[in-house]
């Protein structure tokens, strides 16, 4: 049986590198087509973008446990490109920090928006491969068949871009509480409850297609075999149904009745929806961890 | 010009030589064991690689009774020709030789342990004490003194044979044509350790793989992914189109009442 030598940590790692990339696509798309209504949402995309690029990066620092014997060791991971997959994702990575870090700059200080906009194009297309070239780490793996699947890459990317979304639209009203001055316009908006709302319930439209894509492409994994062998790991499995049910079942039908104007009231559509980003948070991580141990343990 | 390693299991006795010579030679260290559980492999000690072992004899039995038979498989390296490990490793610290061997320069390492993962036979093994990877090297340093390998010298059986990568391909060929059984020749393509059974492999626990190299299997894995995009997206463009030629019907239907 392999042994687990990529545990929790990592998990944690390309969880958050996911969840970077896709919130940059988020925050770039809807800095190109959002107009007004989307403003908060692409300022909080890029802001969620850098942070958890630096927490990634600290997540995957400890997981390599090399920082006191050699601080800048992690910097040979440059060398090999365009060969090593793990390489190019490190420019990759790095590329998109530069991008996110500009646009936040734009952002803060009113700069050019045509710049800006340029940049998001740059951007979405780093925050893409952000989230895909993990997924196509794990499937280069030849001696973990289990990972060994096209599809692999795509779920990440969707998952990305689903996670990306949900810690964007949390931070606003969380900089809005915790330090209201950092943003004005997310104060601003969190106090307009209306237009607040309306924001939720606007993205609540993309958070419920995205769920549906993410649940086609973990269907098919199961459905030609990837996943199978995830339905009988006795913990494992577990996760994975809680993953099912908590990352995308619930939030699947927070989405459905709040655009529906079904049985959640208005004044509970933001609170219902809070909670129901959170739960695609758990579910994203989750999603990542189940798949990184299964390939590992399965044969 | 690339050695090779002939592994003609057809010989081996599994008297465990090449293992403590290496053990010597690599200066590991023995440790503790206990029998394997395995019925298929209960006598095979150590129960297979890790840092401080970087070969082992694998012994296998196969059939029962008046048809028992042991087999005795030497495990370690294989060297491939292009190795997945060499591909993955985003510092270089593995490195595929012109001698043949696949060395690993630890100074590079990084610890990242993608190796462990790629190795499409499992060989890298993370020491998570010093956070390196540990694998047989080949004794490449005594190849460039045109000394054989440790494991090779002690070998008594000469099942193991130093060659040239052609003259290995060419007697493994050869065995094959006398209807052995061969693996290296053409799975992950092409290794450095080839070997030579009566028993086919899959019954001595090796890994089934195609003939791909480390690039072609890449490669392959690509293409399949920007196929299943274009399917996806193609779902997902019918898709919206079905839901807004339904809103549309809904958006008419409400009209007209």
């Amino acid at each position: 049986m392999a042994e687990i030598s990529w545990g929790i940590l990592l998990a944690a790692y390309i969880f958050v590198g996911g969840l970077a990339g896709g919130a940059f696509m988020i925050a770039a798309l809807a800095d190109l087509f959002g107009k007004e209504k989307f403003k908060e949402l692409a300022k909080a995309g890029t802001y969620v973008s850098i942070v958890s690029i630096i927490v990634g990066l600290v997540f995957l620092v400890l997981d390599l446990g090399r920082f006191k014997v050699d601080p800048l060791g992690i910097l040979n991971a440059f060398i090999h490109f365009p060969t090593s997959i793990m390489s190019v994702g490190t420019w990759i990575i790095s590329a998109l920090t530069v991008m996110a870090l500009l646009t936040a700059v734009l952002w803060i200080f009113h700069g050019l928006e045509i710049v800006r906009k340029l940049l998001g194009i740059v951007g979405f297309v780093l925050g893409a491969s952000t989230t895909a070239y993990t997924g196509l780490l794990l499937a280069f793996s030849r001696g973990r068949p289990f990972w060994a699947s096209p599809f692999l890459p795509w779920t990440f990317i969707i998952s990305g871009s689903l996670t990306g979304l949900a810690m964007s639209l949390l931070l606003i009203p969380l900089i809005a509480l915790v330090m209201p001055r950092f943003s004005t316009d997310f104060k601003e908006l969190v106090d307009d409850k209306q237009r607040f709302a309306d924001v939720l319930v606007g993205s609540q439209k993309y958070v419920l297609a995205m769920i549906i894509v993410e649940m086609g492409l973990v269907l098919i994994e199961i459905v030609t075999g990837h996943f199978g062998a995830l339905l009988t790991l006795g913990g494992l499995s577990m996760l994975f149904f809680v993953y099912i049910v908590f990352g995308l079942i619930l939030p699947l039908g927070v989405a459905y009745f709040i655009l529906k104007g079904k049985y959640i009231g208005k004044e509970l559509q933001v609170p219902i929806s809070m909670l129901s980003f959170i739960f695609i948070l758990v579910g994203g991580f989750l999603l990542r961890y189940v798949i990184l141990t299964a390939g590992q343990l399965v044969l | 010009m690339s050695k090779a390693v002939l592994v003609d299991l057809r010989r081996c006795i599994g008297c465990r030589a090449c293992q403590v010579a290496c053990k010597r030679w690599n200066d590991r260290e023995a440790t503790p064991t206990e029998l394997n559980s395995d019925s298929k492999l209960e006598w095979t000690n150590p129960p297979g690689l890790s840092p401080q072992t970087y070969t082992y004899v694998r012994f296998v039995k196969t059939g029962s009774q008046d048809s028992l038979k042991w087999t005795f498989a030497k495990i370690q390296c294989n060297h491939c020709i292009q190795p997945h490990c060499v591909t993955a490793c985003p510092t270089t610290a593995l490195v595929k030789t012109e001698d043949g061997p696949v060395i690993y320069r630890k100074e590079l390492c990084i610890g990242c342990a993608y190796c462990v993962n790629a190795c499409p036979f499992d060989v890298p093994k993370f020491d998570e004490e010093n956070k390196v990877i540990e694998k047989c090297t080949f004794c490449s340093e005594r190849l460039k003194e045109n000394i054989e390998p440790a494991c090779v010298q002690a070998c008594p059986t000469n099942t193991l044979v130093l060659t040239s990568l052609e003259e290995a391909r060419r007697r493994a060929a050869e065995a094959s044509a006398e209807g052995n059984y061969i693996y290296g020749l053409d799975e992950v393509g092409g290794t450095s350790w080839i070997y030579i059974s009566e028993v086919p492999f899959t019954e001595l626990g090796f890994p089934s793989h195609t003939k791909a190299t480390a690039g072609e299997y890449q490669q392959d894995i690509i293409t399949k992914f920007a196929g299943t995009g274009i399917l996806i997206g193609g779902a997902l463009l019918a898709g919206l189109k079905l839901y807004s030629q339904r809103m549309n019907k809904v958006a008419e239907a409400e009209g007209g009442e």
